[in-house]
């Protein structure tokens, strides 16, 4: 297994090589000098701005999406009134790509931070958000009837509630949720890349985009890495939230 | 844990425009035990609902001893939560009525050493047989210590030989907590083993059609004793009865 997954990071890297050899050093740079190049990036200050600048908001965003979405999802998914007039609305704009936002987000909200973290909590938001509602609508009624024959009618309503969230609704979303935070992984970082690649001049998108002007192609490759690690990461973190959160899911 | 006597007095209940129940009397002593045995849509479920405090009903009076009784459902399903441990779907009920933390742990570990699940305890729903799960949603049903024990087709879901040891287990832990137990079931010999009083439900709207009294002892050996056997021809003459008066009505609405 382990032997298998080095093969193919192994086979991966030499067609690169390959590639780079043909097409030459002035279109695709060779993994060799990707890799030199980012070793160089690691020991400068500089780089660690981007990569944090990044980092911190693809983090906030992503959180903040989780922390809107599942709410109104439970909400959406329990009361049925809200779901009639939210779910059209929701399942009409969940096709449209989220970074046509952008434009918006930055007339309203400026050429700060603000957008760029709103429009990754958006587009993670809207993912998990749908299969939030999604498995409260499916609910196994037998799961809230259970609680429903279970509580003492003594006691408070309030009670009721949180004991809801907290005993079904909870953990019954948490495996959708996690599968929505892989998924939307990748399309975080990439509606960031989009975010920060013009009218800033921090974050890994404008590290990017600026090698890719100066046609230092080695740093822009730098700068795709370490992206794609900032996605990895994310969704690394699903992974653990599964693993973790939801031990009775299987496989 | 004392039983609830109950008390159904003209229960009426309509699905979508159709009557199921119309004017229902039933009547169990504390303690007792009762079997609904009926063919399937008979509204053995519907009764269950309604003792359950799950199912409104538009006439009628409901009486389960004496004001707020403890009441437990075990369902056709189980309802069992599949994200809880077998110790966390037992504590589930005591959780809820806010109990303290030693109390809750006291008294899961005993349910756990009744039903013979401690070596389980960590498990999940889903990796425990039907047997067992079964167990598990008894259980989960005994912790709250009701006074009013409804079990709705307890053991639909388990092979013949599994059915009759939980069932023999079953009337042990009736006996032992002197709670009050109304199961359905479309079983004959389930009812009659289980059920100090059984009543065949049929017709429509659905009523009582024959009522019958198994004051025997329910060990093992009951299932080959004659008066056993005598009351079980008794009570699937009488469900066949059943089908004869209401044909359409066997295999029933789906009750929602």
């Amino acid at each position: 297994m382990k032997f298998r997954a080095v093969l193919g990071f192994g086979v991966f890297l030499a067609l690169w090589a390959v590639l780079a050899k043909v097409l030459g050093d002035q279109i695709l740079p060779s993994p060799l000098s990707v890799i030199q190049d980012f070793g160089l990036r690691l020991n400068q200050k500089q780089f660690y701005g981007h990569l944090g600048a990044s980092f911190y908001r693809a983090a906030v965003g992503f959180f903040l999406g989780l922390a809107l979405a599942i709410p109104i999802g439970w909400l959406m998914g329990g009361v049925k009134k809200l779901d009639d007039f939210l779910a059209p609305l929701l399942f009409f704009t969940y096709p449209v790509p989220k970074v046509l936002f952008l434009p918006v987000l930055i007339v309203t909200l400026g050429l700060g931070e603000a957008p760029k973290i709103v429009l990754v909590a958006v587009t993670v938001g809207y993912q998990v958000l749908v299969v939030t509602r999604d498995s409260v609508v499916n609910l196994d009624r037998s799961y809230l009837e259970a609680f429903t024959a279970m509580w003492p009618a003594s006691r408070a309503k309030g009670a009721r509630t949180w004991a809801l969230v907290r005993h079904i609704l909870w953990p019954a979303c948490l495996p959708a949720v996690a599968t929505a935070m892989r998924l939307a992984s990748g399309t975080a970082v990439s509606v960031l890349f989009m975010a920060e690649s013009f009218a800033t001049d921090e974050g890994l998108g404008f590290f990017i985009v600026d090698a890719w002007g100066n046609l230092d192609l080695p740093r822009m490759f730098s700068g795709i890495l370490a992206m794609g690690l900032l996605g990895g990461l994310f969704y690394a973190f699903a992974n653990i939230v599964e693993k973790k959160l939801c031990p009775w899911v299987k496989g | 844990m004392p039983g609830a006597a109950v008390k159904i007095r003209g229960l009426t209940k309509s699905f979508g425009g159709t009557k199921v129940l119309a004017g229902l009397d039933l009547d169990l002593a504390k303690g007792g035990s009762l079997a609904l045995l009926g063919a399937s849509g008979c509204g053995k479920t519907t009764i269950l609902r309604i003792l359950a405090g799950l199912c409104p009903f538009e006439a009628g009076e409901v009486t389960v001893g004496e004001g707020q009784a403890v009441r437990s459902l075990v369902s056709q399903n189980l309802g069992l939560m599949p994200w809880k441990t077998v110790y966390a779907n037992l504590s589930l009920p005591l959780v809820l009525a806010g109990l303290k933390r030693q109390e809750i742990n006291l008294r899961v570990k005993t349910a756990l050493n009744d039903l013979g699940l401690t070596d389980l305890a960590h498990r999940y729903p889903d990796q425990l047989s039907g047997g067992q799960r079964q167990r598990l949603a008894l259980g989960r049903a005994l912790v709250a210590r009701p006074e009013l024990l409804l079990l709705d087709e307890p053991f639909s879901a388990l092979d013949a030989l599994t059915r009759e040891i939980l069932g023999v287990q079953l009337a042990q832990l009736w006996r032992g907590f002197g709670l009050t137990m109304i199961l359905a079931t479309h079983s004959v010999e389930e009812a009659v083993f289980l059920g100090e009083t059984i009543v065949v439900l049929g017709g429509q709207p659905t009523r009582a059609f024959a009522v019958f009294n198994n004051p025997g002892p329910k060990t093992p050996n009951a299932y080959t004793e004659d008066y056993f056997l005598d009351l079980v021809k008794k009570a699937r003459l009488a469900l066949a009865e059943t089908f004869v008066v209401a044909p359409n009505r066997v295999g029933g609405d789906r009750e929602v």
